[in-house]
């Protein structure tokens, strides 16, 4: 059976420099791929291309078969939700769902039920009558979600959908769109959110320089680190100096955030051979004895952050795409 | 799903309280201070502040006094006689233009010699308009007020050629005495009839300030409301409708009718003040009125439209909703009527968008045709709206 989207040899250049390249991508109803990758690797022009937005410079997109930039029965089938809250601040929640449910192209009649069961599915039914211009970001979010479902399109692509949310905004947005999956959708979801996408997604792919540089089931490729050491983080309490920086690099950590140092490959002696393994308790003891002002070690097993630096970061780095401009 | 776009404009004007108010109170605001600048402009109401000083203080020059002090076509302040303080009080402001009588204005006796010019006038440079009129003026009022005065100094060239006697020119300036005495009007002084061409003459006079008022409003209101489209393209509803079935165009389509229904409320409180302030009669013109303020508020709208989608940000339509109405508005003759402005400049009101309004308004409210303006506004209307959807559909997302 031929899958919901696909997308084949999928190329576009924005003022000569390559922004995708040669991408193909595959999405059957009722899955959930995350695209992961650094900004400017091409997430949302990809998106953009699904959506119809912007037509490609090679290859083909097709949803259900057809081409999203010519055909609007095609476009009819994709819900696209922006990373902008994309609304009438100035019309209510149900309002805006109600012209965007004229807009995607419902009758007039479906269109007064087809708005509560948005409401009831984002559980943004309290809201209903509000102005949207006066919601809460989280608030604005969901409804900025539910205007992309309206139609009940089989594929949504979603942008970063949980940018800027509190925890439990973000929880209501899960759940919504794990109904949305049991109801059969396929969604393509960007993002830079390593835990959203391990609780949502069941494939994903890293982008890098308009590439899919890794892609496949999350569970396979998770469990190919399984058999690896678990990964190691420190968090200092204050900026090291230079002494402890060194102490630091010989025991094989690196800088990860201005107080986080992971760990990047086995330490070294004195002799600068590779240095036995420590313990976290004798990591930590070893690290203060040396003057590293250590408050924590923190040891989890990889997941898909680690995953995501090597598909990303351990590979030759490509030059930076440039996005085109909106 | 043109009807959810044009919901939205409606539902955003509503819920915006002020943009409301401006969009239907301030027409007929708007109209009136206007209408009360326009009627000066256009020569319906005139009135120059005339001095007047009489150095002669003769019968007739009081008579003059009197007269030009009686007539409602001007406002008159005495000044003291003083030639010298005449004009101070020109160059001060205080009178546009002054009269210093300084000799009287009946001819000289036969043999005596006649001074030269018996009036003065002064003038400001700053307020040149205001001599031809004071000197129109004086000569209607001489003539009108003054009938004998006027002939006796024609009489009196009229011996110094010889043809006739100091005899005969007593005599006739006796009768001239006598015919004024029993009231009995001068032939000369009712030489001209005036005739108007309009059968009403609140729609000949308002309708052109009317449909320039109407004109130059409506552009700013349709600029005002097309700016949404600037807004929703910055805030990337824009990117979002261009992905829908429908795409941009329908959302352009949906303002477009949005914003000419407004119009048409908008131009209709224009005329209904007009109409309840100035006695414009609209009632027997109402066909070729409405359909005047449809296509008025279409080309509005529909350049309004194109302005903002060919705009690549807010500060450039802002710019054009500023400067380039106002500019439009000023050559098309929605300031200053374009039969004062120098020829050239009355060509170019021709292409502007704002002289055809006013020409429809005229035509439809009076008695000329108002078929080629409406031509060109249709014309004007259709380019902006097929500009606006060529525009959005071209823009890169």
């Amino acid at each position: 059976m031929a899958p919901l989207l696909a997308c084949t040899g999928l190329g576009l250049a924005y003022r000569g420099r390559p922004v995708l390249d040669g991408l193909d991508l595959a999405l059957d109803p009722g899955e959930i791929l995350a695209l992961l990758g650094p900004n400017g690797a091409g997430k949302t022009t990809l998106m953009r291309l699904v959506a119809g937005r912007l037509v490609p410079g090679a290859g083909t997109v097709r949803v259900s078969g057809r081409d999203p930039r010519t055909e609007a029965d095609a476009r009819r089938r994709v819900g696209w939700v922006p990373q902008e809250i994309a609304l009438w601040p100035r019309l209510s929640v149900a309002e805006n769902l109600g012209v965007f449910a004229s807009l995607a192209g419902l009758p007039r009649r479906g269109r007064r039920g087809a708005v509560a069961a948005m409401l009831a599915l984002a559980d943004i039914e309290a809201v209903g009558a509000s102005l949207v211009g006066q919601l809460s970001g989280g608030y604005q979010r969901r409804v900025n979600i539910a205007a992309g479902l309206i139609g009940q399109p089989p594929l949504v692509l979603l942008d970063e959908p949980t940018q800027g949310v509190d925890r439990a905004a973000r929880a209501a947005i899960h759940a919504m769109l794990r109904r949305l999956r049991r109801a059969g959708t396929a969604i393509l979801v960007a993002t830079h959110d390593f835990a959203e996408a391990e609780r949502l997604a069941d494939r994903v792919a890293f982008l890098r320089g308009g590439r899919i540089v890794r892609e496949g089931p999350l569970a396979a490729l998770l469990a190919g680190l399984a058999a690896g050491p678990p990964e190691r983080e420190l968090v200092l309490a204050e900026i090291p100096d230079d002494a402890a920086e060194r102490a630091l690099r010989r025991a094989g950590f690196a800088p990860d955030a201005e107080l986080a140092w992971r760990e990047t490959g086995p330490g070294r002696d004195d002799g600068a051979g590779p240095a036995q393994r420590l313990d976290g308790a004798a990591l930590l003891g070893r690290l203060r004895a040396e003057g590293v002002p250590v408050s924590e070690v923190r040891v989890r097993a990889p997941g898909l952050e680690a995953l995501y630096r090597d598909a990303l970061e351990t590979r030759a780095r490509a030059a930076p795409a440039l996005e085109p401009a909106r | 799903m043109i009807g959810a776009a044009f919901r939205v404009m409606a539902l955003t004007l509503l819920r915006d309280r002020a943009a409301l108010v401006m969009a239907f109170v301030l027409p007929t605001v708007i109209f009136a201070i206007f209408a009360a600048i326009f009627s000066g402009a256009v020569g319906d109401r005139i009135r120059i502040h005339l001095g007047l000083a009489d150095l002669a203080g003769t019968p007739a020059t009081a008579r003059l006094v009197s007269a030009l002090a009686a007539d409602t076509s001007l406002r008159v302040t005495r000044l003291p006689a003083d030639l010298a303080a005449a004009t101070e009080a020109v160059r001060a402001g205080e009178v546009d233009v002054a009269l210093v009588l300084r000799g009287d204005l009946a001819a000289a006796p036969s043999g005596a010699s006649a001074p030269d010019h018996p009036v003065v006038l002064v003038e400001n440079p700053a307020k040149a308009l205001a001599t031809p009129i004071a000197l129109g003026q004086l000569q209607r009022v001489l003539n009108e007020a003054l009938p004998d005065v006027v002939l006796s100094r024609i009489v009196a060239d009229v011996e110094r050629t010889g043809k006739i006697g100091p005899d005969e020119r007593a005599f006739l300036d006796e009768a001239f005495a006598e015919q004024r005495a029993k009231k009995e009007p001068f032939s000369f002084s009712a030489l001209v009839e005036r005739q108007s061409t309009a059968a009403a003459v609140g729609n000949a006079r308002v309708s052109y300030y009317a449909g320039a008022i109407a004109a130059v409003f409506l552009l700013f209101a349709a600029m005002q409301g097309a700016l949404s489209l600037v807004e929703e393209r910055e805030s990337g509803l824009a990117d979002r409708l261009s992905a829908g079935p429908g795409g941009l165009g329908v959302i352009v389509v949906g303002k477009f009718l949005f914003l000419t229904l407004q119009g048409v409320v908008q131009a209709g409180l224009i005329f209904g003040a007009a109409a309840l302030l100035h006695g414009v009669t609209i009632g027997p013109h109402w066909p070729a009125f409405l359909l005047t303020c449809g296509l008025v508020s279409a080309m509005a709208a529909g350049l309004a439209l194109a302005a903002c989608a060919a705009a690549a940000t807010r500060q450039q339509a802002h710019l054009f909703a500023t400067f380039g109405v106002l500019l439009l508005s000023a050559v098309g003759g929605s300031m200053v009527p374009r039969f004062l402005m120098p020829p050239w400049l009355q060509q170019a009101g021709w292409f502007t968008p704002n002289a055809w309004a006013i020409e429809a308004f005229q035509g439809a409210l009076g008695e000329g045709s108002a078929v080629p303006a409406w031509g060109v506004l249709a014309a004007l209307a259709l380019a902006g709206l097929g500009a606006a959807l060529a525009l959005v559909a071209r823009r890169p997302a």
